[in-house]
């Protein structure tokens, strides 16, 4: 086991230094997905949850990013900015994808990263996870300043996401926050 | 009933969801401004119970807590909170992302509130993350400013390495002691002895230095005034602090060191020192108040280091209160100034900008032989007692009387053209009350906050003769070789280029910021 969560480490380490390359959105979807879920090796409790809360991850996440592919034909982190500025309901719901990616409270598999950090026993998992905390929050900075952030372009007509669409992504954030928040009251 | 304290980190989070589903701007300040009012009354009571009871108030599920030093801080976040939204009120109005920006600030006040209120040690590190993230949310608020943006990031970097130094340090002490509950540790920490906690404590302290902006994790708190006058407002008053904040929370965990307040101690006063000597040569106002800022952390991590965990917390809220009036004044004057060009006359006017008056050069060399003097007196004074236990608190006043005159005399000196022995008079003596209401007050804090046990946290200090030899030391070679430096390069003769090379050369190490303005610009070259 101590072999693979070196392995693991290792692999962390060139993810961390590939997040810093790569520009297309759905090679930053697959990479993180990879990495995270082979993160479930290190987990000592809550397994199942951590899960539930990287589908959810995901399925927004995907969804997110082939809105912006089929309304705006966007491939790499570079081709639009400044969303926050033009379609503020689709750039809420991306802010929380792109927070759900960094690993930050209070979603459920964010919670439950910290919460096994804390309880690990292991000095090599400790390592992992704050080296997964790092390849995270790098692509959560790629994606913030580089799509939510920055002017828009003033040639482009800016339409935003469908409230149907909205309402469902919004409803998986909030669940997703509500079983983070019922992993905080029951620890 | 008393339960409902708990309350107050939740209301933030409440104003944010009603304010999503709030189209009129009226509204929006309006609410937060009449739920932040709640969140003081509650504070108010919660205080009322610390003092009449005297013992903590802890939720069923032992997850929030509310003692003294909760208590103390909550008001006056409470009351900073209130102030900052009014504020907002009319200087973000013609702002574009109106609601984006109360929501942002409500998150900000709601992770203040949990870092303040947290017993388990789960809450208070995501506090402690969530702290970061709404700081750089408010810091980027112009986000089509690839400079905000920038600079925000640049933020963000250093307070996730805050972030990382503060998870070791959590990691370490539940390795250690086997518990997640602070209320648990805190009483295991008095009641043991001799707990290996060395490095969970360095951790901490270095978690601290990034948050407070000190030397060397300083660097993004003067580059950060792009951001919105009231969030420029809060970051120097309220977020800044949580470094001194997150040390007297832990404060006992420092009984089981040796070295970790001490190396607070030492970082503190060369953070005060430089950053001070900085401010004075920076020609930019924001920066040079944001340098001002590092240079008060700096001097209050300084006091933690010598074990004057409760005057770091006065300190820390007397600091706050003058910046943030200071950002909001000035925020006020820049709108005046874009009605208004001309400058109204008033007392500023007269002692600023008429004509310069004869400056005696014998009287500035008698006001150096007679500081000068007292320094040399107050060394002997030190030298002379055996037990220097007992004068760490007037380490802390002799640094503070020097960093203090130093930054207002120089400050008043160099810009004003009135120098009469009236106005000087004036500066002493205000300076001088000052420092008695500060010891006066330090000392009621010391009681209210720990009891008897303040004088655990002033031994475990446990300041070498060596080290506070140094300090003194240090502090007089720097105001003696200071007070030289500007002598001369006024009234030196022609003759004397050296010393005025090296005054030029000196001043261009404060000016560049030590130079590590270049290396981290280059550094963090982000896309």
């Amino acid at each position: 086991m101590e072999i693979m969560y070196i392995l693991y480490g290792l692999l962390l380490i060139v993810s961390t230094i590939l997040s810093l390359k790569i520009v297309k959105l759905y090679q930053i979807f697959v990479l993180h997905f990879v990495i995270n879920f082979l993160a479930v090796l290190l987990l000592q409790s809550h397994k199942d949850l951590y899960g539930l809360g990287l589908i959810s991850t995901y399925i927004t996440f995907f969804v997110s990013i082939k809105f912006l592919k089929d309304k705006y034909n966007v491939d790499t982190i570079y081709s639009i900015e400044g969303l926050v500025h033009k379609i503020p309901l689709f750039s809420f719901i991306f802010r929380g994808v792109t927070l759900m990616l960094g690993l930050f409270p209070p979603f459920l598999h964010s919670n439950i990263v910290y919460l096994n950090l804390l309880t690990s026993k292991n000095n090599v998992v400790v390592l992992d996870l704050i080296l997964l905390l790092l390849f995270d929050f790098i692509v959560f900075m790629r994606l913030t300043n580089n799509i939510i952030f920055g002017k828009p372009n003033d040639k482009i007509v800016y339409i935003d996401i469908s409230k149907f669409y909205s309402f469902f992504l919004i409803l998986l954030l909030i669940l997703n926050i509500s079983l983070g928040v019922y992993i905080l009251l029951n620890i | 009933m008393n339960s409902v304290v708990f309350l107050i980190p939740f209301i933030p989070l409440v104003i944010a969801l009603l304010i999503l589903f709030i189209d009129y701007k009226k509204v929006i300040p309006k609410i937060s401004i009449f739920f932040s009012l709640l969140i003081a009354g509650l504070s108010i009571y919660g205080t009322f119970q610390q003092f009449k009871y005297n013992t903590p108030i802890i939720s069923e599920n032992k997850l929030l807590s509310f003692d003294r030093l909760s208590s103390i801080l909550t008001l006056y976040v409470a009351i900073l909170g209130i102030i900052i939204r009014k504020y907002s009120y009319k200087y973000m109005w013609d702002e574009p992302g109106y609601k984006r920006f109360f929501i942002l600030l409500n998150f900000i006040f709601s992770s203040i509130y949990f870092l303040l209120m947290a017993n388990h040690i789960l809450i208070i590190m995501l506090a402690w993350i969530g702290l970061s993230l709404s700081l750089f949310y408010l810091l980027s608020f112009r986000s089509d400013s690839k400079s905000a943006v920038y600079f925000g990031s640049l933020a963000f970097w250093f307070h996730r390495l805050g972030d990382l130094f503060f998870i070791i340090s959590m990691v370490l002490i539940v390795r250690r002691m086997d518990n997640l509950y602070l209320s648990d540790l805190k009483n295991l920490w008095l009641s043991s002895i001799n707990l290996d906690l060395e490095l969970a404590a360095i951790f901490l302290v270095l978690a601290a230095m990034c948050k407070s902006s000190i030397i060397p994790f300083h660097f993004w708190l003067p580059y950060t005034s792009e951001g919105p006058t009231p969030v420029s407002a809060l970051m120097h008053a309220g977020i800044v602090n949580v470094g001194g904040i997150i040390l007297n929370k832990f404060a006992y965990l420092f009984l089981h060191t040796e070295y970790a307040l001490n190396i607070a101690f030492i970082f503190g006063l060369i953070t005060a020192i430089l950053a001070s000597m900085i401010m004075l040569t920076i020609p930019d106002v924001k920066r040079a108040l944001g340098y001002s800022t590092v240079g008060q952390m700096g001097y209050m991590i300084m006091e933690v280091g010598v074990g004057a965990f409760s005057l770091a917390i006065y300190h820390l809220m007397v600091h706050g209160i003058f910046k943030a009036t200071l950002f909001l004044e000035s925020g006020n004057v820049i709108h005046q100034a874009r009605k208004e060009p001309n400058i109204t006359k008033s007392f500023s006017y007269k002692v600023f900008l008429e004509e310069e008056r004869k400056f005696n050069k014998n009287f500035q060399f008698l006001i150096g032989v007679v500081v000068l003097a007292l320094v040399l007196l107050t060394v002997i004074e030190f030298l002379s007692k055996k037990d220097l236990s007992n004068y760490y608190a007037a380490l802390v006043f002799l640094a503070f009387g020097w960093l203090t005159s130093f930054q207002l005399f120089n400050s008043f000196f160099k810009v004003s053209k009135e120098q009469s022995l009236g106005i000087l008079i004036s500066l002493v003596a205000s300076f001088t009350l000052i420092v008695i209401i500060y010891s006066f007050i330090g000392l009621a804090f010391e009681n209210y906050l720990y009891g008897e046990n303040y004088k655990k946290l002033f031994e475990a200090a446990n300041l070498s003769f060596g080290l506070v030899s140094v300090a003194i030391l240090f502090l007089i070679l720097t105001a003696v070789v200071m007070w030289a430096l500007s002598y001369y390069s006024n009234y030196g003769e022609n003759g004397k280029t050296n010393l005025k090379n090296k005054v030029i050369l000196v001043y261009r190490i404060l000016y560049e910021e030590l130079y590590l303005r270049k290396l981290f610009l280059s550094l963090f070259k982000m896309r």
